[in-house]
């Protein structure tokens, strides 16, 4: 994974699935922390906006010995060298990875709508707005003045709350640090999991948490066959769930 | 000739007149200046709203969508607009964790449905066009002149409170009682199995408490406690230690359960039992341990009460042979379950069905709790206890004058504590069984307060037409509940997040807390604290009602209780993030960290909460108030307050309840079942919340019921068909999903869905399970199940 | 009524049956500019796609088209930069058709992309990394390209040119056309070519994935190659049917025969290198990729489609064309000219469709992509569009030079 080494900073994830109890609070906190738009049926899944997507996943046994899991699926953050799949088609340099931070980031007022990045994402991680974003009156006061409302015809995908990364330099800034301390910036379903399934830091500090539990045995990552680096990591002792991770031959 | 050189001439003429139009506009600002305004000014798009910006604060307050008494903290912006909520990382009970429903909490505030003024209902009852806006005061008068009136009738005042602690429930009962009525009421739950359970077997009033934290075994009968069973944080974050415990000392869960719901996937291991007969499988459990000679022998042979009888009746009925017909689960995996689970130091047993909204059978609670008794986890670390009572300052006694004198022995609307149900239960299905019924005497007035009985009762239908005989509905709601709807008089309260109310310890936990919420900004619409609203209309009634409530709002009483607290001189106000008040167990002293009544009401402004760990788990002697003063598997409570019956009446057994309608009708089991993703309490899905539902559980406006794809396969169903699902109580149109997770011959259908109240984001979507569920009485307590019912599926 | 407009020496039908005729080709443009209006007014939830097929209808319909437009620059490449003069019976029919391909396209373009109105950014944020990008600046340098090839076409007409300014200027134009010819050829290869790259790079979709040369897929040079071996084809079908329509032999036999030759042997050359491709990516590429090659046909999208482009749409057209004796039959000709844009069309549909309708995530579905009739609208609207600027140009333009020699009015 060059390019993006030189700063000692590539922020990652790594999601317990044994632990995630597929509450869902994960996904509603995004919603809101985000201004992700909703609209009044919300249950055409290829066309709701739902950054922080949760997956239902089961072992494909019979009763009894059937189990399900939930596998809450953000944008990946793919690591791919040089690029990952969705930037380097991005007519417009919409999109790109920070390589300071190995955050991919997406600017909807220069996205034409193209839906390039769309397609070439095969973890469905990005968004179109097929609608205006409109929110019942009343609730226009809840949007929240960091993350600006997107506009139709657009596309909007997670930015892993990078806002916050900005309002935590900031404030290291303000107090005279130029490092962010371990938890200092942290997304907001990380902040949200109520069962702590789900760890962010900084991938290349070997001492963060999220460096030692992506090196674990019991972890794995979406699709790695494609090379597509994800920078979100998975957790899970069940055989069937690595399994559903990546197709098999 | 002369036309080539015109030619040529034209040609040079037209190549200098295109190359310098070009280069010299290019070379010029004026492109560059006017691509990149069009740039900037294409980028907008003026009708998106602009989220207001400005100085961004946090406020901590105390969430009071479920009973779970997390912390939040709210993030405001210019201290007017909430934009924001997450968990309050100081908070012990969620430690910074947050639910969806909590998450998802502004959409309530800033929600559609909101109630902006007082209402009145000029025409037909449930008609929206005829609710009229009334001013507070015509609201008040209107109520007071009617209170006034029907106080010769004050038996006729019926109160139902979803919120079961606390200082405004506490406020609704005063008034009542000072009024005159016996009929306050709490919506049904598993509580009150628990409740008359502990009643029974331990002669306690109260709740029970979970160690579970440190817990090194959890066998939950039926409990889906990661899917909103207890506090749905606490047991969430429980279950996230079990499973970081290294492999050697991790806690190891047992689902019993029926359906393979996440908390059955989630566990070591999910054993699959016949609907509604878990508590069979406990009292299996407990017959090999007790013939196999594993119980705490110490602690049965020193503080139990009739273990011969008990032991003679598992002996008789409970046989693995018998349990493993009753259940389907194989005899030896009783057997060994049994002997885990006795092996194992502490273990302890979970009752309560799926999220505790049912009250269940209180044998079934009782059967689960001998489990428990045998094994030695009764006050035990790691076991189960009672929760211990929060130091709060009592209120002065109710005055009584002679109307409410009179009525202090007034039999209950709902028949508890009557000759039928001698217990001191909580009947709520009774009280609507006995208005349908027209027994005992009209209930004129009923006010409905943090709950939605007309969407949220599960077999709803009978309360539905209770209302018609009801006089007067009244209801506090924030929101255009169905109930709402229903209601003549509307006193709006404000939400959670604009009012200042306590939140006593959340079910299930060991450690007393305390929280306080409080308006974290200004209310937003014309709304009144329902604790000011009783205060004020205290005040203005005759008689001694007024004297009753010596305050002049709802703070000064809230603060009189709260006082307590402070002159306990224990407990700290949690302030500090990672505070686990659960490790080291209990019985350790805490140092106040606030010096006076003041500093303490201030820290709880800030940081929400108050805990203590100074009580440790009651002692042998005060343990049980029983007559024996022992733990009773033999209840002699249930002889004294004049229960009659045979022996098995007074011990922990099994009744299998018949599901209500004929096999030969209606072939096939329906079982409701509960999500995180669903909220099943008196606010509904909030949009957020409902967009992360699967699209095999609401499609457009249809939800989905579970079928085992063999039954589907039977029937000739497929994934998506159209079914229409009939019980005796009526039909629900729904899809099929088809779903290993169901039991076969077992239809699993949703709860929390099918509103038809709130505003346009939740109304019409999915059905309402609790339509044609049907409840069964229990005929000794009279409390109800309602999780399984007969159904009949046709293809529509 | 429009006599004084049409070529002189040339037969045309009644200005009245011409105009029944525009009468039926604007009922359709006018149902297509609705529909287009429709996904410019509403946004595209007014059409069939999704957050799955991110591309549909729209792009497929551009991408085939574009292809199929590659008569022109092909065309135009064999009659001035190679010398092949014969075809200039035919390479004005091929320039008005490559210029009806490009345009519309790009109008189908602007309602393919969220925000038309910042259609303009790949220009002004150009992302030189995108395939994209090279796509959008090369057609847009083509069709510029193509504009100016086809303006000595228009100003060639009866009343246009007898302004002196629009006579020399067409005269002139006509003299560099060689180097617009090499032009268009150049911006051609490579836009063909960044259309195949488009999907050939994304590494994150094993159906689309192609390892490469340099920094190019392979599917860079398949597309080049298709679009050439399928854009003539069009080009004879087109001709064949202005001939059948107007009942008349517009081009000389030698003409079109010439150009079903070369595209016989050029349709046998793509066709070796994509069984190569498809060989390579079926053994090699997919595995990697944690793929099986069976399993990229789920559900409609099955096997069958792989059988019609390659076999079907694809030996079958290349043996008849490469046989002398068959080319020469006009109905088996046309058959093969037919199958061979089928072929292609069918290319370009399952790298889009397929490609999005496949789960990549192994706990996913296949998805099933249905346009609605605002997609559908636009792109037989642009078809239609086609007919009318070919009429028109039939009509009023002298596009086939060697009408009057064929066709002598007595």
């Amino acid at each position: 994974m060059s390019g993006n080494k030189s700063s000692g900073v590539r922020y990652g994830m790594v999601i317990d699935i044994d632990k995630c109890t597929g509450c869902t609070a994960c996904s509603v906190a995004c919603q809101q922390e985000n201004n992700v738009p909703f609209r009044e049926d919300e249950t055409n899944k290829v066309r709701s906006i739902t950054w922080m997507e949760i997956y239902q996943l089961d072992n494909g046994m019979p009763y009894p010995e059937y189990r399900q899991a939930y596998l809450p699926r953000l944008c990946l953050h793919c690591g791919a060298s040089p690029y990952p799949p969705c930037t380097f088609v991005c007519p417009v340099n919409a999109t790109h990875r920070d390589e300071d931070t190995g955050l991919v980031n997406h600017i909807p007022v220069r996205c034409i709508g193209c839906r390039y990045c769309i397609s070439a994402c095969s973890y469905h991680a990005r968004y179109f707005n097929w609608w205006d974003p409109k929110w019942p009156k009343p609730m226009e006061e809840m949007l929240t003045p960091n993350v600006s409302p997107r506009m139709r015809g657009v596309v909007e995908k997670c930015t892993m709350c990078v806002h916050r990364l900005q309002l935590a330099k900031d404030r290291a800034f303000m107090e005279g640090r130029s490092e962010l301390e371990e938890g200092e910036y942290v997304p907001a379903c990380v902040e949200s999991c109520p069962a702590k399934a789900m760890t962010f830091g900084n991938l290349l500090d070997p001492d963060s948490e999220v460096a030692r539990l992506a090196k674990s045995s019991l972890a794995f990552r979406l699709l790695e066959k494609l090379g597509t680096e994800p920078k979100v990591y998975y957790l899970s002792s069940q055989d069937w769930i690595h399994k559903l991770a990546d197709k098999v031959m | 000739m002369k036309g080539k050189d015109l030619m040529k001439l034209d040609r040079r003429a037209f190549v200098k007149l295109i190359a310098g139009g070009v280069g010299g506009t290019l070379l010029s600002p004026l492109p560059w200046k006017m691509a990149d305004d069009t740039a900037i000014w294409s980028q907008n798009w003026f009708w998106r709203p602009s989220p207001e910006r400005g100085g961004a604060t946090t406020a901590s307050t105390v969430c009071q969508l479920c009973p779970g008494g997390c912390g939040v903290r709210v993030r405001l912006i210019e201290e007017k607009n909430a934009v924001n909520i997450d968990g309050n990382p100081t908070h012990p009970v969620n430690q910074g964790g947050i639910c969806p429903l909590g998450a998802a909490g502004l959409q309530y505030l800033y929600g559609p449905s909101r109630i902006e003024t007082p209402l009145q209902q000029t025409g037909k009852r449930g008609d929206l066009e005829t609710m009229k806006a009334i001013g507070w005061d015509e609201a008040l008068e209107i109520l007071s002149i009617k209170l006034r009136r029907m106080r010769q009738k004050a038996r006729g005042l019926v109160c139902v409170s979803g919120k079961r602690e606390g200082t405004v429930p506490e406020l609704f009962a005063r008034f009542l009682h000072a009024y005159g009525s016996p009929n306050y009421m709490v919506m049904p739950a598993a509580v009150d199995a628990e409740s008359l359970g502990l009643f029974v077997s331990q002669g306690n009033s109260g709740a029970i408490g979970y160690d579970l934290e440190n817990a090194k075994m959890v066998v939950s009968f039926g409990s889906d406690y990661i899917e909103g069973w207890g506090s749905p944080n606490r047991m969430m974050m429980a279950f996230a230690d079990w499973r970081s415990n290294s492999k050697r000392d991790r806690t190891k869960i047992i689902q019993v359960a029926t359906r393979g719901s996440l908390s059955a996937s989630k566990a070591d291991e999910w054993v699959a039992v016949a609907p509604g007969t878990e508590a069979a499988l406990a009292l299996g459990l407990a017959q090999v341990i007790v013939s196999e000679g594993r119980y705490d022998r110490t602690f049965v042979n020193n503080h139990t009460y009739g273990f011969d009888e008990f032991k003679r009746l598992l002996r008789q009925n409970y046989t693995p042979e018998k349990v493993a017909e009753i259940t389907g689960v194989v005899k030896e995996k009783i057997v060994g379950l049994a002997r885990e689970f006795a092996g194992t130091k502490p273990a302890v047993a979970l009752s309560g069905w799926g999220q505790g909204r049912m009250q269940g059978s209180m044998y079934d609670f009782l059967a689960v709790q001998s489990l428990n008794a045998l094994v030695g986890s009764l006050h035990k670390p790691g076991g189960v206890t009672r929760r211990p009572k929060l130091p709060l300052a009592p209120w002065p006694k109710v005055v009584l004058d002679a109307t409410s004198l009179t009525s202090e022995n007034e039999p209950r609307l709902d028949g508890s504590r009557g000759s039928q149900f001698p217990l001191p239960g909580q009947l709520f299905y009774n009280f609507v069984k006995n208005v349908n019924e027209g027994n005992l005497y009209p209930a004129e007035m009923l006010w409905v307060y943090e709950a939605n009985p007309a969407h949220d009762l599960a077999d709803v239908q009978p309360f539905l037409a209770a209302l018609n005989k009801i006089g007067t509905v009244v209801s506090f709601s924030s929101f255009m509940d169905e109930t709402t709807q229903l209601a003549d008089l509307v006193l709006p309260g404000p939400t959670y997040l604009e009012r200042l109310e306590d939140i006593p310890t959340p079910p299930g936990l060991q450690y007393p807390v305390f929280g306080l919420s409080h308006p974290i900004l200004s209310p937003r619409f014309e709304t009144r604290h329902p604790g000011d609203v009783l205060i004020a209309l205290a005040h203005s009634l005759d008689g001694s009602v007024g004297a009753s409530f010596p305050w002049s709002d709802y703070e000064t009483a809230l603060k009189e209780r709260v006082k307590g607290l402070a002159d306990a001189g224990r407990g700290q106000v949690a302030d500090e993030p990672g505070l686990q008040p659960w490790k080291g167990g209990q019985g350790r002293q805490l140092a106040p960290n606030y010096d006076s009544f003041d500093d303490l009401w201030e820290k709880l402004i800030e940081h929400g909460c108050w805990f203590d760990t100074s009580e440790a788990m009651p002692s042998w002697a005060s343990a049980f108030k029983t007559p024996s003063g022992k733990f009773e598997f033999y209840s002699q409570k249930m002889r004294q307050v004049g229960i009659r019956g045979n022996d098995i009446t007074y011990l922990p057994h099994f009744e299998q309840v018949e599901p209500a309608g004929d096999p030969r009708d209606y072939p096939l089991l329906l079982m409701p079942y509960e999500t995180m993703a669903i909220t099943n309490g008196p606010v509904a899905n909030p949009p957020f919340m409902t967009k992360t539902l699967f699209d095999f559980q609401l499609k457009g406006n249809d939800s989905f019921v579970e079928v085992n794809p063999n039954t589907a396969a039977n029937m000739g169903l497929k994934e998506g068909d159209r079914i229409a699902l009939q019980t005796e109580r009526g039909t629900l149109k729904v899809r099929v999903h088809l779903t290993e997770a169901a039991r076969p011959d077992v239809v699993f259908i949703p709860t929390g869905l099918g509103h038809s109240g709130f505003d346009s984001y939740i109304k019409g979507k999915g059905v309402n399970a609790n339509m044609i569920l049907v409840a069964q009485q229990d005929q000794v307590t009279g409390l109800v199940t309602w999780w399984v019912t007969r159904v009949k599926i046709s293809k529509v | 009524m429009d006599s004084a407009l049409i070529p002189e020496g040339v037969k045309r039908c009644s200005f009245k049956a011409f105009s029944l005729w525009l009468l039926v080709i604007f009922g359709v443009i006018g149902w297509g500019v609705l529909g287009g209006f429709m996904v410019l007014w509403k946004g595209l939830n007014m059409t069939g796609l999704n957050d799955s097929f991110g591309f549909g209808l729209y792009i497929t319909a551009d991408l085939a088209i574009i292809a199929l437009g590659a008569g022109a620059f092909f065309t135009g490449f064999l009659t001035y930069v190679v010398g092949k003069k014969e075809l200039k019976d035919i390479i004005n029919l091929a320039v008005v058709v490559g210029f009806i391909c490009y345009t519309g396209a790009q109008l189908v373009l602007l309602l393919e992309i969220g925000q038309p109105i910042r259609g303009w950014f790949s220009f002004w944020h150009p992302n030189v990394h995108s395939m994209l990008t090279e796509v959008i600046f090369c057609i847009t340098c083509y069709t510029i390209v193509l504009t100016v090839e086809y303006i000595p076409l228009i100003l060639e007409n009866r009343q246009l040119d007898k302004v002196p300014e629009f006579h020399y200027f067409s005269h002139n134009l006509h003299e560099i056309m060689v180097v617009f010819a090499a032009t268009g050829t150049f911006l051609s290869f490579f836009h063909q070519g960044s259309l195949g790259g488009l999907y050939g790079v994304m590494f994150a979709r094993p159906f689309a994935f192609r390892t490469g040369f340099f920094i190019w897929p392979w599917t860079f040079f398949l597309f080049v190659a298709s679009a050439i071996a399928s854009g003539p084809a069009l080009t004879i079908l087109v001709c064949k049917m202005v001939q059948g329509v107007s009942r008349k032999q517009l081009v000389r036999r030698e003409a079109i025969l010439l150009l079903a030759k070369v595209t016989g042997y050029l349709l046998t050359f793509y066709l070796i290198f994509k069984f190569l491709d498809t060989w390579w990516w079926a053994t090699q590429t997919l595995p990697k990729m944690g793929v099986s090659f069976t399993e990229v046909f789920q559900g409609p999208y099955g096997m069958w489609l792989l059988i019609a482009e390659l076999g079907v749409c694809g030996v079958i057209p290349a043996t008849i064309l490469l046989i002398p004796k068959a080319r020469e039959d006009d109905v088996l000709l046309i058959v093969a000219c037919v199958l061979d844009c089928a072929g292609i069309v069918i290319n370009r549909f399952v790298f889009t469709i397929q490609n999005l309708a496949l789960p990549v995530l192994p706990f996913e579905q296949v998805q099933i992509y249905v346009p609605t009739w605002t997609e559908w609208a636009p792109t037989v609207g642009v078809l239609a569009y086609g007919a009318l600027l070919l009429s028109l140009s039939y009509r009023y333009l002298p596009m086939f030079p060697r009408e009057r020699e064929l066709n002598p009015i007595d």
